[in-house]
Order: structure tokens, then sequence, then C-alpha cells
């Protein structure tokens, strides 16, 4: 039997502000909690769909970026963590929003 | 990637840093000056003890003191300004000295570069005598700012250059940069008009920038000069026009940190800050008589301040998503203009107003 698989997925009810620098401003309507992003931050964000999980991610921010620092997995990790205690992300399981 | 904001307060904050603003008179007549203190060439005017500055410094160490900041009036005219020093210096404080630099000598110099950890800023606010002495009030004061910065050098201390940005003086920033670094200067940081004391009447006498001209040169110093100079440049707005990249380096985030400061003025009163010369509501005592501890935890003021902001700020800071970081900016300022500790900030609020306010910044 498969180990069910779990991936982030984005709150629906957050909003994502890009700003002229491509820096960003995540925030929830409702409690204004607001964290700020920089350019990566705003790709793993677009990546957090409920389908990837955080390896895929980093994978795709490395065909992305040209300057990925080796440490890339665990510095999404600890993003995704942040936004999960934000509150900006939950996580599905198989698909499906927990 | 940055949490924008600040933690609940619980409890009494320490008390980090005290103002001592030294001396009610100043040896310059600065046409902006937001304190506005007498005109003193002489050292006549009364100044903080230096008993008291010691009594003070004793009652809040206990409270968590780590820092004092020595301004004015002119800090430097105290007639026993080295002893101050001293003190803070026996004391293990970091000390910030704000400085019009007149009376910055080799000696003075020495003397504060023998301080472990100081912070020391010497305005000029202009690349040219003209322009600098016609904000300044008083001839040959520029020449005396230029050496007070070459004696400090000199000494190991590397002081922070202060301008404040008016229309006479705008098209001078890179001037004003490419000095600073000739004369060895660590960073300049530009200042907007305070309408407060004669503040107000440099803005009613149209000297003052507008605000669509103010954020133009905030983004021109936050993003585009940093390139040009190895300085640090800096331009005090509050948070929300600022980029979220200079947020996050930390550079240039200055904030009043309003929950963990007193200020003591040259009166010997505990206030909020220097507002305490215009603003009887925001003087919480009289230091050396009421209990520095009694005033810093049972000030209603003060209390008031701590459970209510940023969540109590009215207007524009209330919708602003930059609020939990930026504390309204500048309350004192903010009560000045209003007789309201809530009231937003009056940039922000003019911002708001010209419909100039960063969309991308409100809730």
């Amino acid at each position: 039997m498969n180990k069910p698989k779990k991936t982030p997925i984005q709150n629906p009810l957050t909003v994502l502000r890009v700003e002229f620098d491509d820096w960003a401003i995540l925030f929830d309507p409702d409690s204004a909690k607001t964290l700020g992003i920089n350019p990566t931050g705003v790709a793993v964000w677009k990546l957090v769909d409920g389908q990837r999980g955080i390896e895929e991610i980093v994978e795709e921010i490395r065909e992305k970026f040209s300057d990925v620092s080796i440490s890339a997995e665990k510095e999404t990790s600890d993003f995704i963590d942040e936004l999960y205690r934000n509150g900006f992300i939950g996580y599905s399981l198989n698909g499906v929003a927990q | 990637m940055n949490e924008i904001g600040c933690k609940p307060i619980e409890g009494t904050p320490s008390l980090r840093s005290i103002y001592f603003y030294l001396t009610e008179g100043c040896n310059l007549a600065c046409r902006h000056c937001w304190i506005a203190p007498k005109f003193d060439e002489s050292g006549i005017m009364p100044a903080i003890s230096v008993d008291l500055f010691r009594k003070v410094i004793d009652e809040a160490l206990p409270l968590g003191l780590k820092e004092v900041k020595l301004t004015g009036g002119e800090p430097l005219m105290h007639p026993r300004f080295k002893e101050l020093l001293e003190i803070a210096r026996q004391k293990n404080l970091s000390v910030i000295i704000e400085t019009n630099g007149l009376l910055c000598t080799p000696d003075v110099a020495a003397e504060i570069a023998r301080l472990p950890n100081r912070f020391v800023s010497v305005s000029i606010d202009g690349s040219d005598k003209a322009t600098h002495e016609w904000m300044r009030g008083v001839p040959g004061c520029f020449e005396k700012a230029k050496n007070a910065i070459n004696n400090l050098v000199e000494a190991g201390v590397r002081p922070q250059i202060i301008t404040t940005l008016i229309r006479r003086n705008a098209s001078q920033i890179e001037e004003i940069v490419g000095m600073a670094e000739h004369l060895g200067a660590s960073s300049v940081k530009f200042n907007v008009v305070m309408p407060t004391g004669r503040g107000e009447n440099l803005r009613g006498a149209a000297e003052t920038l507008s605000i669509g001209e103010l954020i133009r040169i905030g983004e021109y110093i936050d993003m585009i000069l940093p390139a040009k100079t190895k300085l640090k440049v800096f331009f005090d707005s509050p948070y929300a026009f600022r980029s979220l990249s200079s947020i996050a380096s930390g550079k240039g985030c200055f904030r009043c940190n309003i929950f963990n400061i007193i200020g003591v003025i040259a009166s010997g009163q505990y206030a909020l800050c220097g507002i305490g010369y215009h603003v009887k509501d925001l003087v919480f005592g009289l230091a050396g008589t009421d209990s520095l501890e009694r005033v810093w935890k049972e000030n209603e003021v003060l209390n008031s301040i701590r459970s209510g902001i940023p969540d109590r700020l009215e207007g524009i800071c209330s919708k602003c998503l930059m609020k939990d970081a930026c504390l309204g900016s500048c309350i004192a300022q903010n009560f000045y203009r209003t007789n309201n500790i809530w009231a937003p900030s009056w940039f922000c609020d003019m911002a708001y107003s010209d419909g100039l306010f960063p969309k991308s910044r409100i809730r």
C-alpha cells in the first residue's frame, strides 16, 4: 500500500500582492496577519498547489533560478512551516485538503 | 522572508533606552527644529545636572536600561558633558549622541571614542555653506560641522550625517553623500521635516517638500542611490513607503521603540520624548523626585500606549498592513497634531488623502 502523500496547499483566503521589485506581501484579510516575502518565496508560494510535495517544489525552483543554494530544501521546508504557522497554507492528503 | 510585525506586549516592557534632552538651549537656531530650544551661545540655559543624570540611570538599570541617547538642545553644550560620558561608560551603557558638531573638538571626540558602544550623528543640511547655514541660522557653522566629523574620524568614530530634506537642498542629495564619503562618515540619513515646533513654520512658509516629492525622493534613496555609493544611505519614512527588501535587510528600518523608551527633558521632567516640551499631557513626572519605576509601570499614558498600539490606531494606520511593524510611525507627533494618541501618522494620512499611499500596503 502506498504511503499517503501529504502536500502543502494555499489557504484560498490568503492574498498575495506582488510589488514593483518582485517582493510581495502575503496577508490574511481576516486577521491582517502579514508576511513579506522575497522573489524566491513568491515562486515557492505559486507552486504550493496541493499537488506538489516539498521535493518537487525545490526541483522546480532549481530549474527556475540559477543561484539556488545547496540548503534550498531545508530553507523551503522552513518557509512552508512558517506559512503553515501563520495560517497561509494547509495540507492536503492525496490531493484532498485537510 | 520576514514576518512583518511585533510580538504582543505581556506585562511591563523593559525600559531599554532613555533619551536625555540635556540642554534647554542650543547654539544654533535651526529653522526645522521640532524641539525649538532657545538660542544660547553662552551655555547659561538650564541643563540636566550630573547628579540627576546618574540618579535616573541608577533607577533605570533595574528596569532593563541598556542605552542612553544624549540630545538637546545641543548635548555638547552641557557644561559637564565628559562626566556624563564617563557615567555611561562605567554603567556599561551604549551611548547615542545627536550633535550639530560645533563643540566637537579633538578632545571631545577622543572622549567619545573611549566609549565601547557609541553611535554619533552630526547634522549637515547642505552640500555647501550657504544652504547649511540658511537652515541652521548661524554663520560659520558649516565648517565647524565638517571639522567635527574630521575630529571624530581621526579619533576612530565614523559618524552618521543626518540631513533634513527641504526644497532648497533636495537637489544636493548626491553631493551630500559625496561629501560624507570624503569626510569619512559611515552613513547618511535623510529626514523629513516634522510639522512640530519650528518645523511647522517651515512647512507654512512652503520651504518643505510635498508628500509626492518626498515619496519619489524616498524611492530614489531606497532603490537607486545605494548603487552610487559605498555608504549606507537611509530615508526616514514610515514603513509603508519602504521596499520590502530594505525592510527585510534591516537597512534603514528606523522605528521608534516607543514601548521601551522614556525621555528626560532639560527641566528634569520625565516625558514620552522631547515632545514633553510642547505637550504637557505627555509629561509624566519629575525625575529625581518621582520614582522612575512607578512612572514606568503605572503611568496611564504609557500603559494606554502599550495596550492600544497598534490595534487602536485610527485612519489609514488602522488599514495599513505594516502597522504592526511601524506602530504609527511617531505617536508623539500624531498626538501633537491632533490631541489624539491613536491618530494616524501625518505623512501617511496626507499620502492617503492625495491618493499616494501604496495600494499593496492597505488591508
